[in-house]
């Protein structure tokens, strides 16, 4: 399909975005006297639009795989981050209330971020490592006594298709303090929507759930890189053209 | 075709932490079986989709299962409700199989040999495994406060959308008057 075609869908999946972003926002903070649920619940319904429609516009299809593997116990999601898409995807689908660990940065997008704000996210300064993890514990801790998931991306940033960032250990840290399983999930959806890229291009995007792996009694270091060996191995089966070579385990 | 998928222990019949495992066990929650009668009568096919480890810890055998079954049909049919079909996942939680709660293996063998998407179809259940199973398999969770229910509901982390009531009569109540059910909190 020619660029321009690609471009003109985009450019209209933009603009549906922001014109339905503010109205959202301010139905979001109308139920802010509303319980929690109901609130996740309601400012979800964005992220289910926002998918039907990079599906509809963009082309954007999906497959989620091992859906089977998600447990019944407190959890650490560590998922591949190519992407906005599954920033977005994850928080509608997974079964329960997530939790993410997010740069402050994204709060002050106007509408958007302000939305995201009246959840219960980790927030972090980047610049601030140390102190961020100390934040990540404590309310991580809370979170999943709570009944909630944690959800972090370990590479920190999106990275490019192909690519592969360096994995930080703050999730494996969270899991082995707190004793939660950890789930992998490799995830292709740079292939259809890059970072840094206005045009989306259609496709389908795979979301690969790993086997959980348990935290008890492991060092961070080592659980770490179980997760990295396990989604970058992953990424070689669900997007074998941009990711040929093979993965070395260490 | 509507279709409604309930948990057993703690929705239909009450709950013990020592089992069910014989038919004189099986008590029914009091308006449980005629909520499913009515919803017989608007036309929903009602199924039963239930973990069951004891068949695998040899607690009970499949002829007493079969039993406790026949006992839950007989009850049901004497207030004129029919219970389409009971799935039942009788391994262990070490088996790793694919039916057992909260995978949605048993929803989606439901919907294989129903031949139905189970998008929004009503799933209800008193724990966070039925309710989680109902979820990925696409359906809408319902919690009861009855059995674990008050307890499931306490320890929060209930998939998003789950609609709380008091008992399954509740529920039935919320699905047949079309009114906006309450989020849970």
């Amino acid at each position: 399909m020619s660029r321009l075609i690609l471009f003109i869908r985009s450019l209209l999946f933009f603009m549906i975005m922001i014109i339905v972003t503010i109205p959202w926002a301010c139905i979001c903070f109308l139920c802010l006297p509303l319980p929690y649920a109901a609130r996740y619940f309601i400012t979800s319904r964005w992220n289910v639009f926002m998918i039907w429609l990079a599906k509809v516009l963009c082309g954007i299809r999906y497959e989620v795989r091992g859906m089977h593997n998600l447990p019944d116990t407190p959890a650490i999601l560590l998922c591949k981050h190519q992407s906005a898409w599954e920033t977005i995807f994850l928080l509608c689908k997974m079964p329960r209330p997530l939790i993410f660990v997010l740069k402050k940065e994204l709060l002050y997008v106007p509408f958007f971020g302000w939305a995201l704000a009246l959840l219960r996210m980790i927030p972090i300064d980047r610049s601030k490592a140390r102190d961020a993890f100390a934040q990540v514990v404590v309310h991580g801790r809370k979170r999943l006594a709570d009944g909630q998931w944690v959800i972090m991306f370990p590479e920190g940033t999106r990275t490019a298709v192909g690519g592969q960032g360096k994995y930080k250990g703050g999730g494996a840290r969270l899991a082995v303090e707190t004793g939660a399983v950890v789930v992998p999930i490799a995830v292709n959806s740079g292939e259809c929507w890059p970072k840094n890229s206005f045009i989306k291009t259609p496709g389908v995007i795979t979301v690969s759930i790993g086997p959980t792996i348990a935290s008890t009694g492991k060092d961070a270091a080592r659980l770490m890189q179980e997760v990295e060996n396990w989604i970058e191995s992953e990424m070689r089966v669900i997007s074998p053209a941009r990711y040929a070579g093979p993965f070395i385990q260490k | 075709m509507k279709l409604i998928i309930l948990d057993r222990d703690g929705v239909i019949n009450a709950d013990s932490d020592a089992f069910i495992k014989s038919p004189d066990e099986w008590r029914p929650i009091a308006g449980s079986l005629e909520a499913i009668a009515r919803l017989n009568q608007a036309d929903y096919r009602v199924v039963v989709a239930t973990n069951q480890s004891g068949v695998a810890r040899g607690l009970f055998t499949m002829p007493t299962l079969n039993a406790i079954h026949q006992k839950m049909h007989t009850a049901a049919q004497l207030v004129g409700a029919e219970i389409d079909a009971v799935f039942f996942c009788p391994h262990a939680a070490d088996h790793d199989c694919d039916c057992r709660k909260p995978k949605p293996g048993m929803f989606r063998e439901i919907s294989r040999r129903y031949g139905v998407e189970l998008k929004n179809s009503p799933a209800v259940g008193d724990s966070l495994r039925d309710l989680q199973a109902g979820f990925l398999a696409g359906c809408s969770p319902y919690l009861v406060r009855t059995g674990k229910g008050q307890k499931t509901e306490d320890k929060g982390g209930l998939p998003p959308g789950t609609r709380i009531f008091s008992n399954l009569s509740a529920v039935v109540d919320s699905l047949l008057t079309d009114a906006t059910p309450p989020l849970s909190p």
